[in-house]
């Protein structure tokens, strides 16, 4: 029999891919707005990063949670508005392809990365 | 009472909480919930921060004006900076959390604050009441480290919930500044000449990568005394 908490972890697994989805969908629409030169607009993408940054680690998925709470930092501290839009946008577009991989990993319940590995190629506090 | 608009926090900390038998009232709306505690009193009010429309700080400026409501306050918050942790203290809350947050510290702090509610001291000499916002240093020496917080030996007593102050190179050493400290529980030591209390003192407001040095250098801190012996 599983403990609560197990089955707690494996709906929130269950429901963590559309939860991605809905996250790198706003992250996609924050790159194309740089690639046209237009303003950023990413206060949706903040909300959703700093709420599944708190719950995907709480429930384990510490590698979905550290890129989540790494692009809520990254727009608080103001990277988007101070970077070359080109720029933004291609860390931005580096950052979806670690966040999907791994939202999709853990959906699947595989065992996370090493956070300091997966945040490395992505500059970071964390990994220093 | 939990207070959080994440539904996905809310039933994990209901489910912890639960499981040792706490009594848990959840809501996801903070202002619904203040509705209910102007008239009702809970042992224990866990409060997220950032939600919509009313934040967490505004949950703690309103519990304030509820002069029948007496109970402690644990932040439970993504936010981390440690200018939204003192304005939380500063503002009445008891204790800070960081999301994403471990099972086994949640509980721990929530049933330290609870019993801290529960019994009261036997002794006092030092002393500031429960809900005072005193902070005072005290020559101390510090015998044992984990993520939740520290043990040290006092030569005073130290009341429980007083926030201190410490001016030790251990933090120094772990690789984190120095957070916020709150005394948990103090006790009278029979066999140490040189102190007489041994006081828990617990961490507020650690994110977990503070968390993971702490447990770094405390795995590294095993090794070499396995080295030297």
């Amino acid at each position: 029999m599983i403990s609560e908490l197990e089955r707690l972890k494996r709906e929130y697994a269950a429901g963590l891919p559309e939860k991605a989805a809905a996250l790198a969908t706003e992250a996609r629409g924050v790159v194309k707005r740089l690639e046209r030169g237009q303003a950023p607009a990413h206060g949706k993408v903040e909300k959703l990063a700093h709420k599944l940054a708190g719950s995907s680690g709480t429930y384990g998925f510490m590698v979905v949670s550290a890129l989540a709470r790494l692009l809520e930092d990254a727009i608080a501290g103001g990277e988007f508005d101070k970077r070359a839009p080109e720029d933004a946008a291609g860390w931005l577009k580096l950052w979806l392809d670690a966040f999907e991989a791994h939202a999709a990993r853990a959906a699947r319940q595989e065992p996370d990365a090493d956070v300091d590995d997966v945040l490395r190629p992505l500059g970071t506090r964390r990994a220093a | 009472m939990i207070i959080d608009d994440d539904f996905d926090i809310l039933r994990y900390a209901d489910s912890i909480l639960g499981s040792k038998g706490h009594e848990v009232i959840v809501n996801s709306d903070p202002r619904k919930a203040l509705d209910t505690l102007a008239s009702h009193n809970v042992d224990l009010l866990v409060v997220d921060i950032v939600m919509p429309e009313c934040s967490g700080f505004d949950v703690l400026r309103a519990v304030k004006k509820l002069k029948h409501l007496h109970c402690p306050i644990l932040m439970l918050t993504g936010k981390s900076a440690r200018e939204d942790v003192r304005m939380a203290l500063s503002l009445g809350a008891t204790d800070y959390m960081v999301k994403p947050f471990d099972r086994d510290v949640f509980l721990s702090k929530v049933e330290s604050i609870v019993g801290m509610q529960a019994s009261a001291p036997e002794v006092k000499f030092a002393a500031a009441s429960p809900n005072s916002h005193a902070e005072v240093t005290v020559p101390a020496l510090i015998t044992g480290i984990t993520e939740m917080g520290f043990t040290m030996r006092t030569l005073s007593y130290v009341d429980r919930n007083v926030r201190l102050k410490t001016a030790t190179t251990l933090f120094k050493e772990v690789g984190i500044e120095c957070p916020p400290l709150r005394a948990v529980s103090c006790r009278p030591l029979d066999d140490d000449a040189e102190y007489h209390y041994e006081v828990f003192v617990s961490f507020i407001g650690l994110d977990e990568f503070s968390m993971k040095k702490i447990r770094r250098w405390i795995a590294g801190s095993a090794i070499q005394k396995r080295k030297a012996s």
